[in-house]
C-alpha cells in the first residue's frame, strides 16, 4: 500500500520559528520591521517610519528644510535603551539601514509561506492510476483509494463513501479515543497522588505505633525495675534480721567464752599454790564455780540451714516466656494493653467452658 | 475614523487573555483607546487586599505619546493626588514607545509599594510619611479598607 508523496520537510521547526519572529518585531508598531529599517548607534534597530514618529514627538520645532545655522538635527532617546541619538541635519534619513536584518525579513516571510503552498498543492495519487488522486474510501477494504479502481480497477464490488465522511468520522472516533484516554490518564493520576498519600499516611501511622510500643515497653522495664527494688529490699531486710540474731548469739557465746577462760586462768593459778592451807581456801569456791560453768547450757543456735538464702531465689522463666508472646493485635482498637492479651485468653477460655455447661444443662 | 494601529490590537488582546496576574484592563465598549483598569494592591503593602480602578486613556500618536492615567480610586499615597494624578516617571520625561500599557501599570503596582515622599505629589501626605512613617502606613490601611476593599 504505498503512496506517493510529494513535499519537502519544513525548515526549522515551530517554535524556533517563533523565536526568530520576535526578534524581528519593532517595539514601537509592535509588528514585523517594515522596510526601510535603521540601526541606532546603540545597535537597537527601528523602522525609519516609527523612528521618525518618535523624532518627530521629541523635536515638534524641528524643520528639515532651512535652519542651517542649526548643525544637528534634533536629537532623542532609543526606545529600548533611553540611548541618546544625535541625528545630523538629515534627521532620520541620515541614519544607516540595516540591510542584513532587512534581508532576514525577506527570507522569513518567504520561509512562512512556502509550507502553505505546497501543502495546498500537494496530494496523493493513486499508485495505479497516477493522474488519478485519492478521493474516495472502499469501505469493504478499508483503504483509500482513486474513482477509476472502483470503476474497473480492485475495488470493482466494493462499496465506497465519499473521503470526507469518513475522515470526519475517523477523527471523531479518534477524538472519542483520545477523550477516553485523557479521562483514563487523569483517573491513573488521581489513583497514583492518592497511592502516595495512603504512603505518606502509612509511614506517620508506622512512626506513631514505634512511638506508643516504645512506651509500653518502657513501662515494663519501669514495672521490673520497681519489682526488682522490692525484692531487694525484702532481701536485705531478713539477710540484716538474720545477722542481728546470730551476732547476738555470738555476743552471747563471747561472753560465756570470757567469763569461762578467765575462771580456767584463775583455777590454773590456783593450782602452783604450793601451801596446802592456801590452796585449801580457794579450792572450794573454785571447784563450785568451774562445775558450776561446765554445766552452763548455751542455746540459740540456729539450725542448720538457718544460712541458707535459696528461698530468696526468684524463677522467672515463666514471666520471661510470657513476655515473649507479646504480640500485636490482629485487628482491634489498637490502644489496648498487650499485656491483657493472655489474661483475656484465660477469662475467654473459662467463660467458653460456663457457657458450655450452661448448653449442656439447657439441653436436658 | 483611523484604523486602530496594530499595536493596541495586539496589547488589547493580551489583556483579553489575561496575561498579567493581577492587573486587569478592559477596553471601554465605545472607545477602544479607553481603558478600565483593575490594579490589586501590592501584599506587604498598606494597599494590600484593596483593588485600585485607575482609567487609562491612549492619546492619538500613542505609542510615541504616553497614555494617561487618572487614579479615580481614593488612595493615601504620597505620589497620587487629590486631582488622581499620578506622579511617576515613565509617565512624563521617562515614557519610551517601546513601553507598554501592562508596563506602565505593573510600574504603578510597584508606586503602590513604595512611595517615594521625596518627589511627592500630595504634600500633605508626603509629609506624614517622612515624619511619622508607621502613622502614615496606618492611615493608608485604613483608607484601603474603608474605600478599596471588595469594591469589584
Amino acid at each position: 500500500m504505498n503512496f506517493a508523496v510529494g513535499f519537502k520537510p519544513l525548515l526549522g521547526d515551530a517554535h524556533s520559528m517563533d523565536n526568530l519572529e520576535k526578534q524581528l518585531i519593532c517595539p514601537i508598531c509592535l509588528e514585523m520591521f517594515s522596510k526601510p529599517v535603521v540601526i541606532l548607534p546603540c545597535q537597537h534597530n527601528l523602522c525609519r517610519k516609527c523612528a521618525n514618529d518618535v523624532f518627530q514627538a521629541s523635536n515638534p520645532l524641528w524643520q528639515s528644510r532651512g535652519s542651517t545655522t542649526v548643525s544637528s538635527g534634533g536629537r532623542f532617546r532609543c526606545p529600548s535603551c533611553r540611548h541618546e541619538v544625535v541625528l545630523d541635519r538629515h534627521g532620520v534619513y541620515g541614519l544607516q539601514r540595516n540591510l542584513l536584518v532587512e534581508n532576514i525579513i525577506d527570507i522569513y516571510k518567504q520561509e512562512s509561506s512556502r509550507p502553505l503552498h505546497s501543502k495546498a498543492e500537494q496530494h496523493l495519487m493513486c499508485e495505479e492510476h497516477e493522474e488519478e488522486k485519492i478521493n474516495i474510501y472502499c469501505l469493504s477494504c478499508e483503504v483509500p483509494t482513486c474513482s477509476l479502481c472502483k470503476v474497473f480497477g480492485a475495488h470493482k464490488d466494493c462499496e465506497v463513501a465519499p473521503l470526507p465522511n469518513i475522515y470526519k468520522r475517523q477523527k471523531s472516533e479518534l477524538s472519542d479515543g483520545i477523550a477516553m484516554l485523557v479521562a483514563g490518564n487523569d483517573r491513573v493520576q488521581a489513583v497514583i497522588t492518592q497511592m502516595e498519600e495512603v504512603c505518606q499516611t502509612i509511614e506517620d501511622n508506622s512512626r506513631r505505633q514505634k512511638q506508643l510500643l516504645g512506651q509500653k515497653f518502657e513501662t515494663l522495664c519501669a514495672v521490673l525495675e520497681e519489682r526488682k527494688a522490692e525484692l531487694l529490699q525484702t532481701l536485705a531486710r531478713e539477710q540484716e534480721e538474720k545477722l542481728q540474731r546470730v551476732r547476738g548469739l555470738i555476743r552471747q557465746y563471747g561472753d560465756h567464752l570470757e567469763a569461762s577462760s578467765k575462771l580456767v586462768e584463775s583455777a590454773i593459778q590456783s593450782m602452783e599454790e604450793p601451801q596446802m592451807a592456801l590452796y585449801l581456801q580457794q579450792a572450794k569456791e573454785l571447784i563450785k564455780k568451774v562445775g558450776d560453768m561446765a554445766k552452763v547450757e548455751l542455746a540459740g543456735r540456729p539450725e542448720p540451714g538457718y544460712e541458707s538464702m535459696e528461698q530468696f531465689s526468684v524463677n522467672v522463666e515463666h514471666v520471661a516466656e510470657m513476655l515473649r508472646t507479646i504480640d500485636f493485635q490482629t485487628g482491634g482498637s489498637g490502644e489496648e494493653e498487650e499485656e491483657e492479651l493472655v489474661l483475656e485468653g484465660e477469662d475467654v477460655s473459662a467463660g467458653a467452658e460456663e457457657e458450655r455447661q450452661e448448653a449442656s444443662e439447657g439441653l436436658h | 475614523m483611523a484604523r486602530l494601529p496594530y499595536k493596541i490590537i495586539n496589547e488589547t488582546q493580551c489583556f483579553l487573555a489575561e496575561l498579567v496576574p493581577g492587573i486587569k484592563a478592559e477596553p471601554d465598549e465605545s472607545n477602544p483607546c479607553h481603558f478600565h483598569v483593575v490594579i490589586a494592591g501590592p501584599q506587604d503593602s498598606p494597599f494590600e487586599g484593596g483593588t485600585f480602578k485607575p482609567e487609562l486613556f491612549l492619546p492619538e500618536d500613542y505609542p510615541v505619546a504616553a497614555p494617561e492615567v487618572c487614579f479615580m480610586s481614593k488612595i493615601y499615597h504620597s505620589n497620587v493626588d487629590k486631582l488622581v494624578r499620578i506622579c511617576l516617571g515613565i509617565l512624563k520625561d521617562n515614557w519610551s514607545p517601546a513601553l507598554q500599557i501592562h508596563t506602565v501599570l505593573l510600574s504603578i503596582q510597584a508606586l503602590l509599594s513604595a512611595p517615594n515622599s521625596d518627589d511627592p505629589l500630595a504634600n500633605d501626605v508626603a509629609e506624614q510619611w517622612k515624619t511619622n512613617e508607621a502613622q502614615a502606613i496606618e492611615i493608608a490601611r485604613a483608607w484601603t479598607k474603608l474605600h478599596v476593599i471588595n469594591n469589584i
